[in-house]
């Protein structure tokens, strides 16, 4: 009976074992945390491989898990104005309340290459208030490697076919381009010290474009008198601005006198008579212009020093004797009355 | 000695004749091997809700099948979990020199097929062995016949005891052989591959599905185990050698039938938990 016994609490330990394993596993496999817990909802356009019951992590830290994910389309996310397509709700533990800001950033990443995918947080700055229980945040999404490899291999099949249908055009491209490029090469080995030439030329022309910019613009741009000019004809269109209105109305009064004028010159008698009158002037025009000539003749001789008019003006002598006759009559009046 | 003159029989009408008798005579010993396999576990089943056990003998057999096999197990698995992780080391080692989900990816295996399938294939050696030898020699000593005459059905009394006991130990010696992998596969992660404690002892990968298609092989294997091998015990015949023949069959179809299931549970596991 004591054998018995023995036997069955051998099997019984062994069954106490496996269970207390197996109770300690799935205990650990459900996360069991006894910290309290806030609801906060992220929207995601695509999340990706991110599961319910996946991990909340924040600088590498567990703080809390994903515990349910749906379809909700009424969120509007504002930056990019398209409706997002998941909502997720996780659980932060409430001692990290205060650590997640309202500048904070919601993303999926993965542990690793092969790792399950997790939801992380970076808190944000302390320049903004907590994010409060219940509040709605929109998640930036995992990247899309399938999106871009479909995409990568589009491009990949379209290139492969455009070439594959264009072996032929292809290879005189090819050809040609090396064509080409040997002839280049060719120019450019044969005309070196030209090419470098040229090249020392457009180096200094571009040296003196820029002198002859910084020039420019220390005379025309930045000089004092260009201002000044500036002002000038700015005060000019003012002034004309403010008597255009009256010279207008002198020159419509000039007008109506003229007009009047010729309505009285209009007859064919008057006109006669003006006609007559410019002829008269022309005359007496040409008539002046002889008397100019002549005066100017005589002004050429008496420059010249020509006649007793040209000595007495020209001939510096002559003035200064002259000039010493007049002191010497003005200190003895008796040389008007007596020759010595 | 009536089917080797039917045979020869057979044979003389012509080689292609005999073949396909041959192949006939084999799919109807295999329905008919399948039908004796169902009968035999439905009257457990019936036995394991309706029968007279007599007292002691699960515990009994629950010491012989569990503590008993304790030992074995834990070597045989503690050793294969030590080679897995390490081949998968060096496997990882040529492709990305990252061990971070070494632990993690090791423990999902475990959980889902590998503690259970190579668990049950360890144990169905030892235990399916024991129980065909031991219903075989019972059957040839004409003992069984015996506890017929004495209106006591040989399934009630010999098989649902291996069948209870095995159902619970089977359990159990999986999940503490497939404990021990796990921590023999931490020694050679440590001292091979430099894998830390907290990085090697991660549940991060380990869903519901994997611990529920786990659970449901370990009390599909305890089922089979005894079934199959009681099977292959009652249908000995031939003395001692039939003994010895019922023994390696029971093996054999242990090992078949543990393989197939572990298909087919895998398989509904993978369409029922793919997310």
């Amino acid at each position: 009976m004591a054998q018995e016994r023995s036997l069955e609490v051998k099997v019984g330990a062994l069954i106490l074992v496996a269970v207390l394993i197996l109770g300690g596993f799935i205990v650990m496999m459900g996360g069991l945390s006894l910290e309290k817990t806030y609801p906060l909802y992220v929207y995601f356009d695509n999340p990706g491989g991110l599961q319910t019951g996946a991990a909340v992590k924040m600088a590498g830290i567990k703080i809390g898990s994903v515990k349910e994910l749906g379809f909700n389309t009424s969120h509007v996310n504002p930056k990019t104005g398209k409706s997002s397509l998941i909502k997720a709700r996780a659980n932060i533990e409430v001692k990290y309340r205060d650590i997640i800001r309202k500048d904070a950033d919601f993303y999926v990443t993965s542990q690793g290459v092969l790792g399950e995918q997790f939801l992380a947080i970076d808190p944000g700055t302390g320049a903004t208030a907590p994010l409060g229980e219940n509040a709605e945040v929109d998640g930036i999404g995992p990247p899309r490697l399938d999106l871009f490899l479909a995409k990568s291999y589009e491009l990949l099949d379209t290139t492969l076919a455009g070439i594959r249908n264009n072996r032929e055009l292809l290879g005189d491209i090819m050809t040609n381009t090396s064509g080409l490029l040997k002839g280049l090469n060719g120019t450019v080995t044969e005309n070196r010290d030209r090419i470098n030439r040229i090249v020392q030329n457009f180096e200094s022309l571009s040296q003196e474009a820029l002198t002859l910019t910084q020039n420019a613009r220390r005379n025309y741009v930045d000089n004092p008198k260009m201002l000044r000019t500036i002002d000038n004809v700015e005060h000019l269109s003012s002034e004309v601005r403010r008597d255009a209105t009256p010279m207008l109305k002198d020159a419509k009064d000039m007008l109506a006198n003229l007009n009047r004028i010729s309505a009285t010159v209009g007859d064919q008698k008057e006109i006669d008579k003006l006609r007559k009158t410019l002829e008269e002037v022309a005359q007496l025009a040409s008539r002046a212009n002889s008397i100019a000539g002549d005066a100017q003749s005589i002004v050429g001789h008496i420059k010249k020093g020509k006649g007793t008019v040209g000595a007495l003006v020209m001939d510096e002598e002559m003035y200064d004797d002259m000039q010493e006759m007049v002191r010497d009559l003005k200190h003895n009046p008796w040389k008007f009355l007596w020759k010595e | 000695m009536s089917d080797q003159v039917e045979h020869a029989r057979i044979e003389d009408q012509g080689a292609i004749h005999a073949e396909v008798y041959d192949l006939g005579a084999q799919a109807l010993s295999l329905i008919a091997s399948g039908r004796g396999l169902y009968s035999l576990f439905v009257r457990t089943l019936y036995y394991t809700f309706r029968g007279k056990r007599e007292r002691g003998a699960v515990a009994a057999e629950a010491f012989e099948i569990g503590n008993r096999s304790l030992f074995f197990l834990c070597v045989t698995m503690g050793c294969i979990g030590m080679i897995m992780v390490y081949q998968a080391g060096l496997q990882t080692q040529r492709i990305v020199p990252d061990f971070s989900l070494l632990g993690p990816t090791y423990l999902e295996l475990l959980v889902r097929d590998f503690a259970a399938s190579i668990g049950a294939l360890m144990l169905s050696t030892r235990v399916g062995a024991g129980i065909a030898a031991e219903i075989g020699s019972m059957v040839v000593t004409e003992q069984v016949d015996a506890l017929r005459m004495s209106a006591a059905d040989p399934v009630d009394y010999l098989i649902v005891p291996k069948f209870l006991a095995s159902l619970v130990m089977t359990a159990v010696l999986i999940v503490i052989a497939g404990t021990v992998a796990f921590f023999t596969g931490f020694i050679t992660a440590h001292f091979f591959f430099d894998v830390s404690a907290q990085t090697y002892f991660s549940i991060q990968l380990i869903d519901a599905g994997d611990v529920i298609t786990g659970a449901v092989k370990c009390v599909a294997y305890g089922a089979a185990i005894p079934v199959v091998s009681g099977y292959c015990g009652l249908s000995t015949h031939g003395g001692s050698e039939g003994v010895g023949w019922a023994t390696t069959r029971a093996v054999v179809n242990c090992s078949l039938t543990i393989i197939i299931m572990n298909f087919f549970i895998s398989g509904a596991g993978l369409m029922i938990f793919k997310n």
